[in-house]
C-alpha cells in the first residue's frame, strides 16, 4: 500500500461505514420556516408602493373587471363540471382550497412587471400545461375542451388586466384583479393537472 | 381523502394520502410529510455542504420545492426517490448560485476542483449527536474539499453511479472517479490519524 493508493479492503471498508451512516436529525425544528414560505412567492399587496395616479383610464379598468367577473363565473362553471367528472366527487374542493391556488388581494411583484411575465405564477402554469399536455390523450376530450373553453377566457381576463394595469400601475384593484385571474388559472390547470384517466 | 391523483394499484398508503392531499393544497398533510422525511434530506444537505447552518437552510429550501412540484408527482416513481433527486438538485444549484455569486472561477470549469468553497466545515456535525465511531467519519467527510465531499457523499453514501454524477456535477466521469479517489485517501488519512 503506498500513500496514493488504497486496498480493495480499504475501499470496501469506507463504503460500508459510509452506508451505515444514519439519518441526522436537524438542532432545531425547521417546519416553522418551511410553512412560512409555503406562501412566500407572494407579497402583500399593501407592500407596494403608494404612489398614486389619478389619471386612470376607466374605459381599460371597466374591461379588466367584466373580464374578471366573466372569468369568475365561468371557472364556477367548470368547476362544477370538474367535481361531477372527478373520482370522489370531493377532490377538486380540495384542489381549490390550496393555499398556493391564489389568494385574494395579492399580487407578486413580477406579476405586475407589463409586458409579459406573470412571476411566480409563470413556473407553475408552465409545470401544470406540460404535466396536462403529457395526459392530454389519456384525458376526457370533452372535460379537455371545457376547460380549454374556460382558459381562454381567463386568459382574455389576464390580458385585459395587464394591459388596464400597464396604464394605471399603481391601481390596487387592478393588481388584485389580475392576481385573482392567475390564481384561477392556477387552481384550473391544477384540477386538470388531477384528473383522471379515461378507463 | 382520496385525490384523483392517488395510485390506484398500489392502494391507499398514510403517505400516499398525505401526499396527495398536500399535492392539493393541505398543509398539515405536508407537515407530516416533512416530519417523515425531514431528517433524510437534511442529512443529505449536511453531508454534501458540510455545514448544519447551510443544511438546515437547504432543507428548508427542498420542501419549499417539494410544495410547488407535488402537483406534478404522478406516484410513477417512488416519492422518496423523486423527493432526494430534487433535493439534491437544490443543494447543486444552490452551490452554483453561491459560486456565481462570490465569482469563483473554480466553480465554473474543471473537475468540480472547488477548494475555495468556504461553508462553514466546522459548524457542521459538532452540532449534532452521532454514536460510536460514526462521528469520527462524519467529521472527516465534513473536513472533505468541497468537491470529493460532494461526489464521495453522492456515490458511496447515497449510491448514484459516476455516470450519473458526471452529469449532475457538470464534470466527467473520470473527474469523479478522481475526485472520489481523493476524498477516499483523505478519510483514511483522517479516520487513522
Amino acid at each position: 500500500m503506498t500513500e496514493n493508493e488504497l486496498t480493495d479492503r480499504e475501499i470496501e471498508a469506507i463504503r460500508a461505514a459510509a452506508a451505515k451512516l444514519p439519518l441526522v436529525e436537524p438542532s432545531r425544528d425547521l417546519w416553522p420556516g418551511i410553512e412560512a414560505r409555503l406562501g412566500a412567492q407572494m407579497v402583500d399587496i399593501d407592500s407596494r408602493p403608494r404612489a398614486r395616479s389619478r389619471g386612470i383610464v376607466v374605459s381599460a379598468r371597466m374591461l379588466a373587471i367584466a373580464a374578471a367577473v366573466l372569468m369568475m363565473a365561468t371557472a364556477g362553471t367548470t368547476y362544477m363540471v370538474l367535481r361531477d367528472r372527478m373520482t370522489g366527487g370531493g377532490t377538486a374542493v380540495a384542489a381549490d382550497r390550496g393555499p398556493r391556488a391564489g389568494q385574494a388581494g395579492l399580487v407578486t411583484p413580477a406579476s405586475l412587471t407589463v409586458g409579459g411575465e406573470f412571476g411566480a405564477y409563470t413556473e407553475e402554469i408552465d409545470d401544470l400545461q406540460e404535466a396536462i399536455a403529457e395526459r392530454r390523450s389519456r384525458l376526457d376530450p370533452a372535460t379537455i375542451a371545457v376547460i380549454e373553453r374556460n382558459l381562454r377566457v381567463i386568459d382574455a381576463a389576464i390580458e385585459e388586466s395587464r394591459r388596464a394595469l400597464a396604464k394605471d400601475p399603481n391601481s390596487e384593484l387592478l393588481a388584485a384583479l389580475l392576481s385573482e385571474a392567475l390564481a384561477s388559472k392556477v387552481r384550473l390547470l391544477r384540477q386538470a393537472a388531477l384528473l383522471p384517466p379515461l378507463t | 381523502m382520496a385525490t384523483a391523483a392517488m395510485p390506484q394499484d398500489i392502494g391507499m398508503t398514510v403517505e400516499a394520502a398525505d401526499i396527495s392531499a398536500a399535492a392539493a393544497g393541505d398543509r398539515v398533510a405536508f407537515e407530516r410529510v416533512y416530519r417523515r422525511n425531514g431528517a433524510r434530506v437534511y442529512s443529505l444537505c449536511l453531508r454534501m455542504t458540510g455545514s448544519a447552518t447551510r443544511a438546515e437552510e437547504l432543507t428548508q429550501d427542498v420542501f419549499v420545492r417539494v410544495w410547488e412540484k407535488l402537483p406534478l408527482f404522478r406516484f410513477e416513481s417512488a416519492f422518496t426517490t423523486w423527493m432526494h433527486a430534487l433535493a439534491v438538485n437544490v443543494v447543486l444549484s444552490a452551490r452554483k448560485t453561491e459560486a456565481l455569486d462570490f465569482g469563483r472561477r473554480a466553480e465554473q470549469g474543471g473537475d468540480g476542483d472547488d477548494e475555495t468553497e468556504t461553508w462553514d466545515v466546522a459548524a457542521g456535525p459538532d452540532k449534532v449527536t452521532f454514536s460510536g465511531e460514526r462521528i469520527d467519519l462524519e467529521r472527516a467527510i465534513a473536513k472533505l474539499p468541497a468537491g470529493a465531499r460532494r461526489v464521495f457523499v453522492l456515490h458511496d453514501v447515497e449510491g448514484y453511479r459516476h455516470e450519473e454524477l458526471a452529469g449532475m456535477l457538470g464534470i466527467t466521469t473520470g473527474g469523479s472517479k478522481a475526485q472520489l479517489h481523493r476524498a477516499r485517501l483523505l478519510l483514511r488519512k483522517a479516520l487513522m490519524s
